[in-house]
């Protein structure tokens, strides 16, 4: 008991001597994450001794346009959505800057940027093929889903925890301290967490391979596995870090890291984004569905 | 033996009387699939969807010309196979299965499966063993185990 | 012209066998029953061998279930409790019940049946529900393990599932609920709605919600659920579009009336071992039934055994009906998972179902019956 007082008071000290550290000096490494965040044990736990994540978190970074460095653009019909539609520019999550494609997957990346708007809808997967899926509110995916610029609920007991996130109401479940495969394969992925210390660590398969990265085309397949590492760095500031690997898309395993911010708001909740009635008339009507027409069989 | 034979009579009875109006509000496939258009298929799977709200199993049909054409089947949703067993690793792409359900309205490709079966008669997802086999659960083929 | 369609289709010809051809003057001529006939002439299987692949497991599966018939004069055994002190409700269930939503006319003045009674309208429910009829438009739901008798599901003492009022039938409508269908009516007169998405009414088919309501009523699929707690929050969370509810419980007042989420704003607090969730703010074109977006809905949430929640409703909109309504329906335990359930992303169905709707109306044919995926 006595050992942890002084444990404590050492790291609010060391949380003194850091913070001015970090004013006078810090200065962010292009590509990497923020450096100098002082030493933090969290203070409020979960009943099995383990941080509590429960709130409302959201990102602070324009990755949902493209996870790289990036320059502000113009967006689509500018001459109709003015500033409205443009993208901010931003620093990039991905650390070194560089996704190691597969030769043939950096000119598939290239492709997806070119045909990204196209909205191509049929009855049957070869929808999948075209397009940037946020545009036609399909899910997600893991990680793009905790960079979208919406918030999500972290709902967390030690056995589960559940991710909602405002975006489509998307939902992960994350099983604790299982081991079990993911019967089917999914947009969000299937998801087994354990904890590191005082870091959730999250093994996150049976991706579909449906959905992108970002907007501006990046890609995996559905042999798709990430790894995600939730830690606290202060009551109101999460470090989220993500691997990712997959063999048919990339060279290599690579990172993304970027914090998350607590929304600390008295009235915060999620207020629901349904953008399915958004989304219908431009899937539909070029297929003559949106609107009552004649049609022949074949 | 008896106890079946009963049983398979009051079925038959309640089959009979319920020929106008099926049993559940199935009514809700009308307007996508033909009720005039009945079709029996056999082919190779070549995509599964487990997903919801409904499975799709895409087959490769082939025609006398040797010219194969592609269709897809829908099904049920996939929770409940899941929790018997069956996953998206008991229908592998290359399987033989043959189907009998309805035709799209439009005339395209694709049917409603009424009945998902491999050639010798067993289920594919769920259910029993086809009349006339042993009853036992069949190695290797998830869901035929019984629960 | 359906030979020039049989040439077509030659890549295919081996693989059919009876593929119904009909001239499309000679379908306006054929009743329902013959289509029905071909049909049931067309299939590998009749309705006997269908029944009998599953005789064993619908045995079985009503051996278990009338054992245990749901009494709600029963009290509730003791209740669990969550590691925080509340009354444990988390876990995974079912809306799902043979009984109806109205008391029957065959049970007129009885709430409650014997429970002999129970059982023998379970068990005519089961047959009835086991049998396929290969005519019929749709997978045999057994193959994947959709049958009510499939699932937990228990002979229920409730003759109806609606407690007030006390004649178990919905109320009347109010004189604004009687204006309202009137108009509603007059205005879609000869238009198949489902003949395009703008005007599709079923917002299943759409995937914007799923057939879970809210209030969930038993509905025949995709009525799998989970309940979720932390000392804050529950979580209601439907397998059907995974809609998922966000109940706090910290007494914080609803959202503004400008905000109309699909799902309605939902406020909990225990009351005992009772969850009590009131739930406002819906959308204005959300239909529930009929009611508006300004439909006030609260649910009690008990656990009255180790394996059944009490779920009981009412329901209030004077721009309906008459006066408020409630039901109670009893939902058993099932086992996990939910799974992820991208409606919205797999939605074939709707393109499916608009598509064969236009065709309809341009042959003239009258509108198939719009119902759930």
């Amino acid at each position: 008991m006595r050992g942890m007082r002084i444990r404590f008071t050492g790291a609010l000290m060391s949380v003194a001597v850091a913070s001015a550290t970090l004013w006078l000096t810090a200065t962010p490494i292009a590509g990497q994450a923020p450096a100098g965040f002082p030493a933090y044990k969290a203070a409020v736990r979960t009943a099995d001794g383990k941080p509590d994540l429960s709130g409302i978190w959201e990102a602070m970074t324009s990755a949902n346009w493209d996870i790289l460095a990036h320059s502000a653009q113009p967006g689509p019909h500018p001459q109709i959505m003015g500033a409205w539609g443009a993208g901010r520019g931003g620093q990039s999550i991905v650390e070194g800057n560089e996704i190691p494609y597969q030769p043939w997957a950096k000119a598939k990346q290239q492709e997806n940027l070119k045909n990204r708007m196209v909205v191509k809808v049929a009855a049957d997967p070869s929808r999948f093929d075209t397009g940037d899926r946020e545009l036609q509110c399909y899910r997600p995916g893991v990680p793009r889903a905790n960079y979208m610029p919406y918030p999500f609920q972290i709902f967390q007991t030690p056995e589960e925890i559940v991710m909602v996130y405002e975006y489509k109401g998307a939902l992960r479940s994350i099983y604790m301290n299982a081991t079990d495969e993911a019967p089917g394969d999914t947009w969000m992925g299937w998801s087994n967490g354990k904890w590191d210390g005082d870091t959730l660590v999250i093994d996150v398969n049976g991706f579909n391979g449906n959905t992108w990265l970002d907007r501006a085309g990046n890609f995996h397949s559905d042999a798709l596995h990430v790894v995600e590492r939730w830690t606290p760095i202060s009551p109101y500031h999460i470090r989220y870090e993500a691997t990712l690997d997959d063999p048919k898309v990339y060279t290599r395993p690579w990172k993304m890291s970027f914090p998350l911010y607590k929304h600390v708001e008295a009235n915060a909740q999620l207020v629901e984004f349904n953008c399915v009635p958004f989304v219908e008339e431009m899937m539909y009507d070029p297929i003559g569905l949106y609107r009552s027409q004649p049609r022949q069989a074949k | 033996m008896k106890r079946t034979m009963t049983f398979v009579g009051v079925v038959v009875a309640v089959g009979l009387l319920l020929v106008a109006v099926p049993v559940k509000a199935h009514h809700s496939f009308a307007a996508a699939f033909d009720e005039t258009k009945p079709i029996n298929l056999q082919g190779t799977v070549t995509k599964v969807e487990l997903v919801n709200p409904h499975s799709w199993v895409w087959i490769d049909v082939k025609g006398t010309d040797g010219a194969t054409t592609n269709w897809g089947l829908e099904g049920g949703p996939p929770v409940n196979l899941f929790r018997n067993g069956v996953t998206k690793a008991s229908l592998p792409v290359g399987s033989e299965i043959k189907i009998f359900g309805y035709q799209a309205k439009s005339g395209e490709n694709k049917a409603v499966a009424v009945f998902f079966e491999y050639p010798d008669g067993r289920k594919v997802f769920m259910g029993g063993s086809a009349p006339g086999a042993d009853g036992k659960p069949t190695p290797g083929v998830p869901g035929t185990a019984q629960r | 012209m359906r030979t020039r369609t049989l040439v077509q289709c030659g890549a295919v010809t081996l693989g059919i066998i009876g593929v119904l051809t009909v001239a499309p003057a000679g379908v306006a001529a054929q009743t329902r029953a013959e289509i029905a006939d071909a049909a049931r002439k067309a299939s590998p299987r009749t309705a006997e061998e269908a029944a009998t692949f599953f005789e064993a497991e619908v045995a079985r599966k009503t051996a278990a279930a009338i054992a245990r018939v749901y009494d709600p004069t029963r009290p509730p055994t003791p209740v669990k409790k969550t590691p925080w002190g509340h009354p444990d409700l988390r876990g995974y269930w079912l809306s799902l019940s043979y009984t109806p939503l109205e008391r029957p006319a065959e049970f007129a003045d009885k709430a409650l049946l014997t429970p002999q009674e129970a059982i023998e309208f379970f068990k005519k429910a089961v047959v009835e529900d086991a049998a396929v009829d290969p005519a019929t438009v749709h997978y045999d739901w057994k193959e994947f393990g959709m049958d009510t008798w499939q699932s937990p599901v228990r002979p229920n003492r409730r003759s109806g599932l609606i407690i007030d009022p006390a004649n178990g039938k919905l109320p009347p409508l109010s004189p604004e609920g009687q204006r309202r269908r009137a108009a509603a009516q007059a205005a879609g007169k000869g238009v198949d709605p489902q003949t395009a998405v703008s005007t599709l009414n079923n917002f299943y088919t759409r995937c914007i919600t799923g057939n879970q309501g809210p209030p969930r009523l038993p509905f025949n699929h995709d009525s799998e659920s989970q309940i979720f707690q932390t000392p804050n929050y529950v979580l209601l969370i439907t397998q059907s579009n995974n809609d998922v509810r966000i109940i706090p419980l910290d007494g914080r007042p609803h959202v503004p009336q400008e905000v109309r989420p699909w799902l309605g704003d939902s406020r909990g607090r225990w009351e005992g071992n009772t969850l009590v969730v009131e739930t406002t703010n819906f959308h204005p074109d959300r239909l529930w039934r009929g009611a508006t977006g300004n439909m006030n809905l609260i649910e009690r949430f008990t656990r009255v055994d180790d394996n059944t929640i009490s779920y009981q409703i009412t329901v209030s909109d004077p721009a309906q009906w008459a006066q408020p309504w409630t039901a109670e329906i009893p939902w058993p335990r099932i086992e996990p998972p939910l799974f992820e359930f991208a409606c919205h992303e797999q939605n074939y169905g709707v393109i499916n179902v608009v598509t064969g709707a236009q065709i309809r109306a341009t042959e003239g044919k009258p509108a198939a019956r719009d119902g759930d995926n």
